[in-house]
């Protein structure tokens, strides 16, 4: 794997008709580091992802990626710098075969002419060749090899949720963000995933995680981030930030 | 330019600027009720003008009343179309529904040519249509006032009924969140249907009153004003209704100047190319909501 | 670990053969049939049509690529099949060989695409179908004043094409068509099967998500449309040299539509598709004028046929096109694909994926005391009910609720435990939602379950949701006109609520967050309800407000004695209203208990998991 890249992010503000999403928002990931974020319902932590992959633009703040700017770049420009990102839901690439889609993971480092293609060059066939044998081993990390001609829309809920982050891991990011990696899973699926996740935690990628289910993430994360009506209520590793009074009162309003 | 020559595009620009406003009108609230973009408003703009054609020339009733009869037909078919067709696709992509109001319209033209044939027919005459009123010192006939007169008394009923009748709140509560409309014991498919009729009697009364302007009825001469609703809409902006009557007035303005200045052959390419600017400057339109450009 | 290698041993198999793949061979062995038959036996004039078929396909396919693989709706073909056939006449003029004048036609073509795909890049769907048919619009009075200009006012007159010193007409003609035609299939294959076919299909299904994996959809978008527009361009050269006229007059928008006919009925997305669309469409009104010659006069609709039938010819696509909408959207190339999944089936056994729902083992729910008292009959009785959406998604596994007559009853847990979903089942779904719900959810005594929204509010559940619970562009008087509130009620609401006495007349779009919430409430207890849901109260409100609405509906519950259902994450708000409370995780109910015996640390627990 490829050395983990150093996230910061500077008084990042994005509103929506009014509201505060995301409201003066600051923080640092080190390289390496895997980082939690939690929040109640609406505090703007999935907004907080879109912002920093390109798909909302911050209104005001900086974000940068190993000392490059990337609060200004378009979503596959941000992607090609080494960024990945899971999806909440696999709702929209059901046609599409496991091995096809976790192909589609590497698109933004390769090079492809029409010409060429269309043709049949024989290095073009050469390198489909070898793509296929990539997602194929991408695939088989996680168990599901077998799956690899399956279209995802017929898969396991788990399942279709671990070919999205086989994809993600195709394409070698050195950050990794996670939207909601657990939701809709049953208990069993709940554990291979928080598996393969921990094994990437460990490695030197760098990943940011959104979810719900506040075991899991505290077990897999380095630190924690607690949002709250779009700011940053708390920051500390799981022990600190889950005894704190106020996020507890935050996130049960006890 | 004489001031003889401005009198008349100024009266051609108010006829015809009202005329495309009634079927933007209709069109807009079919839009924002349905979500659908009906391509098939010029094939029912003519079947109505046809409509007045048999029932003045074949049954001999008085023009006003040729009027209403077709008026009300177009609109039950346009409820119909609803009911037999598009409430299966209630859900269904954009693309899908555009495509389906496509192939209505060749249907429609094919059923017209089949029924009437494919000559051109004289309209009948409006008695004392011909003469000629000064308002203002811009030359009107009694058919140009007619027209101006029939769309806007239209275009206010509905504007009245959308604004202080129950219908009229329940369509525009539709069109905001046809889920939540269903909770609120709203009569979804109802609405649905009842946005059809409202829109394709515009377009009838659009289409009859074009046909006396004009003089004459003919399969394809009026379905082709009837695609430059789109100009119209696209300008105003597609789901505002005040954008429409801009719209209707702009694209009057544009066709009756290059006319003038480049013959007939160029109006229609230009109000498209219009279109195309407005796409490539400010998508939404004069006057749409953000939400529609990205459509 | 184990658990890892025990789902892969659930023999999760893709099916024996995927259909797609039994749909493709007899597409073309039908094609080769017809193809060879063509050739060998064929009269001149069937061939004649053959080369039109061939020619129209090749622009078929071109249109394919745009609106099946990429996904925008374009009405041009016929704007740059002109292209094609006026650069080609143009060419021929300046006599130019065969090959380079194609070659040209294509690249104007891909030139016209590119200058029109630019503006429609930011935008989808409905304004490419724009943005075609203005060129379309502006191609025609081209194409006219060309003529005129030129002084061929009967058309261009273009001569027969030669490869070299080879003069190419009638069968030689077909077979050099038939060369062109197998060069662009396979060419098509080469790119949808890669790389470039996954990226446009990404794009197709989803913009964004496509950008964010990393793909550049804009030069993606542009290359599709460029390309696809030589492609049709080409076609429009051929047809130039086939017919050995070009007019203006052929290029109609109708002539456009017929090509949206083809490749919808042929099914999007399929290259045999395309060229079975183009065949049927192309030759359906000969067999229909033949067939209508060689009814029997005495039938009843005969003579009324044959003296439309030209009318008919020609409408025909469009009525195929609409019946094939309705009824078979996915085309024949579907239908194949259907059918072969049906006998794939059928031949082979096939393990369906294990339902995610019987992988997980199931803790028992936690009862406390007091909650097992015999009571009155439950209002509402919600039994093993189970939610899946449509992307497998499990929502719920086996929830038991039950709601009590006047009780309110408070449904808590965090995100993701499937509270929404909960309610969501309770009042019903459209079938647009394609969820699959199962179990038993009885109100009243009469079982709803799977019920559409309009059903169960009719029997009085009233549903105030999440988000979208007002008309942003209604105001709050005619929010309550709309449900016919008579004026009593609305005073009755504006005492409890003043701020929608002072807000009556402005859009509801304009209320601050609880002053939407207000509105939602009062009208949900002016429809007098029989059982209320209310999803998320105090979401997005301040904590005082959020108190101050909940109280409000514990009033409305002591007034009316209307049971409540209330779904909540704020745990404070909702213990000081309720008097039962379920907590749910991860789609079923874990705890129940009286709001009294519900300590904070169970609830910490059960939020914050095992510590």
């Amino acid at each position: 794997m490829t050395s983990g890249a150093r996230l910061t992010l500077s008084g990042v503000l994005r509103t929506f008709g009014g509201i505060r999403a995301v409201d003066d928002v600051s923080f640092g990931v080190a390289p390496g580091e895997t980082l939690g974020i939690i929040g109640p319902n609406g505090a703007g932590k999935s907004v907080l992802l879109n912002v920093i992959n390109g798909v909302y633009l911050a209104e005001s703040g900086t974000i940068t990626l190993d000392d490059v700017r990337i609060d200004r770049l378009r979503p596959h420009q941000i992607t090609a710098h080494g960024v990945g990102r899971s999806f909440q839901s696999t709702e929209q690439f059901r046609d599409f075969r496991a091995a096809e889609y976790v192909m589609l993971g590497r698109m933004a480092h390769q090079r492809t002419s029409l010409f060429t293609t269309a043709v049949g060059w024989p290095g073009v066939r050469r390198s489909e060749q070898d793509e296929v044998t990539r997602a194929e081993a991408a695939l088989d990390r996680f168990g599901l090899a077998g799956l690899a001609f399956s279209r995802i829309g017929e898969l396991p809920y788990g399942a279709q949720k671990l070919v999205d982050i086989a994809r993600v891991l195709a394409a070698e990011p050195r950050l990794i963000l996670l939207d909601e990696p657990t939701s809709g899973t049953t208990s069993v699926e709940r554990t291979i995933i928080s598996d393969v996740l921990e094994e990437v935690a460990r490695s030197e990628v760098t990943m940011v995680i959104i979810d719900h289910d506040v075991s899991f993430i505290s077990d897999i994360s380095d630190r924690m981030l607690v949002m709250n009506y779009g700011r940053l209520l708390a920051q500390g590793t799981p022990e600190e930030v889950l005894a704190r009074p106020d996020v507890i009162e935050a996130y049960l309003g006890i | 330019m004489s001031s003889g020559v401005l009198g008349s595009l100024i009266s051609n620009t108010l006829v015809l600027g009202s005329l495309y406003a009634l079927v933007g009108v209709g069109f807009v609230i079919l839009f924002r009720s349905t979500g659908v973009v009906n391509f098939a408003q010029g094939a029912l703009m003519v079947l109505a003008a046809y409509l007045v054609y048999t029932c003045a020339e074949s049954l001999h009733l008085p023009l006003w009343i040729c009027f209403i009869v077709s008026m009300v037909a177009i609109g039950v078919l346009g409820g119909l179309f609803y009911v037999g067709m598009f409430r299966r696709m209630v859900g269904a992509d954009l693309f899908v529904t555009v495509i389906a109001t496509l192939g209505l319209s060749v249907v429609l033209q094919m059923v017209t040519i089949m029924i009437w044939g494919a000559q051109v027919r004289p309209m009948p005459e409006l008695p004392s249509g011909k003469t000629l009123f000064s308002i203002v010192g811009i030359p009107f006939t009694a058919v140009d006032l007619v027209a101006i007169l029939l769309s806007v008394v239209l275009i206010a009923i509905l504007e009245l009924c959308l604004r202080k009748t129950i219908l009229g709140i329940a369509t525009r509560a539709v069109a905001d969140s046809s889920h939540l409309a269903a909770l609120m014991k709203v009569r979804v498919h109802g609405i649905s249907a009842l946005a059809w009729a409202v829109s394709a009697l515009c377009a009838a009364a659009a289409g009859c009153v074009l046909s006396l302007v004009v003089g004459s009825v003919d399969p394809v001469s009026i379905g082709q004003l009837g695609l430059l609703v789109f100009p119209v809409v696209i300008i105003g902006g597609v789901d505002s209704v005040n954008g429409a009557l801009i719209g209707g007035i702009l694209v009057a303005a544009i066709q009756n100047v290059v006319q003038y200045y480049l013959g007939g052959n160029w109006v229609d390419p230009l109000a498209y190319a219009a279109l195309l600017v407005m796409l490539l400057v400010r998508p939404r339109g004069l006057f749409g909501s953000r939400a529609v450009a990205r459509i | 670990m184990r658990e890892r290698a025990a789902l892969t041993r659930q023999k999760i198999l893709a099916g024996p053969v995927p259909a797609k793949r039994l749909a493709e061979p007899a597409g073309w062995a039908v094609l080769v049939l017809a193809a060879l038959w063509l050739m060998l036996l064929g009269s001149v004039f069937d061939q004649y049509i053959g080369g039109l078929v061939i020619i129209y396909a090749v622009s078929a396919l071109g249109l394919d690529w745009i609106q099946g693989r990429a996904g925008q709706v374009s009405i041009g073909s016929a704007a740059f099949m002109a292209v094609g056939a006026y650069v080609t006449a143009t060419a021929t003029e300046w006599h130019v060989p065969t090959l380079v004048a194609l070659l040209m036609a294509c690249a104007a073509g891909a030139i016209v695409g590119l200058v029109f795909g630019l503006p429609a890049l930011r935008l989808r769907h409905l304004y490419l179908a724009l943005s075609t048919l203005a060129l379309q619009f502006i191609t025609q009075t081209v194409a006219l004043q060309y003529e005129t200009s030129t002084g061929n006012f009967a058309g261009f007159s273009v001569p027969e094409p030669n490869i070299g010193s080879l003069t190419l007409s009638g069968r030689s003609l077909l077979v050099a068509l038939t060369v062109v035609l197998v060069l662009v299939t396979i060419c098509l294959r080469n790119l949808y099967r890669r790389a470039p076919g996954r990226a446009w299909q990404a794009i197709r299904e989803n913009q964004m998500a496509a950008a964010v994996i990393g793909i550049d959809v804009n030069r993606w978008k542009l290359s599709a449309f460029a390309t696809s527009s030589a492609l049709i361009s080409l076609s429009g050269g051929l047809l130039a040299y086939y017919t050995l006229r070009v007019f203006d007059d052929t290029f109609t928008l109708t002539f456009a539509l017929t090509f949206v006919a083809m490749v919808i009925v042929g099914g999007l997305g399929s290259i045999s598709g395309a060229i079975l669309g183009a065949t049927l469409i192309t030759i359906a009104p000969y067999v229909l004028s033949d067939w209508t010659n060689d009814l029997p006069s005495t039938m009843p609709l005969a003579s009324w046929l044959s003296n439309n039938i030209s009318y008919i010819d020609n409408g025909l696509y469009g009525i195929i096109l609409l019946l094939f909408l309705l009824y078979q959207p996915r085309g024949i190339a579907g239908a194949l694909a259907a059918a072969g999944q049906r006998i794939a089936t059928w031949i082979g056994p096939r393990e369906r994926p294990v339902p995610a729902a019987s992988l997980s083992a199931a803790p028992a729910p936690v009862h406390a005391n007091g909650s097992q008292a015999p009571g009155p009959a439950p209002v509402l009785a919600v039994r093993d009910l189970q939610l899946v959406y449509r992307t497998g998604a499990l929502a719920l596994s086996s929830v038991d609720i039950d709601v009590r007559p006047g009780e309110i009853v408070a449904v808590l847990g965090r995100n993701g435990a499937g509270k929404t979903s909960t309610l969501r089942a309770i009042s019903g779904f459209f079938r647009a939602d394609r969820v699959r719900v199962s179990g038993s959810v009885t109100f009243e005594g009469r079982q709803i379950v799977g019920a559409s929204p309009t059903l169960t509010s009719r029997r009085g559940i009233v549903l105030v949701q999440e988000r979208d619970k007002v008309f942003p562009s209604l105001t709050v008087n005619e929010h309550f006109r709309l449900i016919r509130s008579s004026a009593a009620a609305q005073a009755q609401a504006e005492e409890i609520f003043p701020p929608l006495r002072e807000r009556a007349s402005s859009p509801a779009g304009l209320l601050s967050g609880g002053e939407r919430q207000m509105l939602a409430l009062a009208l949900a207890w002016t429809m007098q309800p029989r059982l209320l849901l209310v999803d998320e109260l105090s979401l997005g409100l301040a904590p005082a407000v959020a108190k101050r609405l909940t109280a409000s509906l514990r009033d409305f519950r002591d007034r009316t004695n209307v049971p409540i259902l209330l779904v909540e994450q704020n745990v404070s708000a909702a213990l000081d209203v309720a008097d039962r409370v379920y907590i749910m995780e991860a789609g079923r109910v874990v705890f129940t208990s009286d709001a009294d015996n519900v300590s904070r640390d169970t609830v910490l627990n059960l939020s914050f998991g095992q510590r």
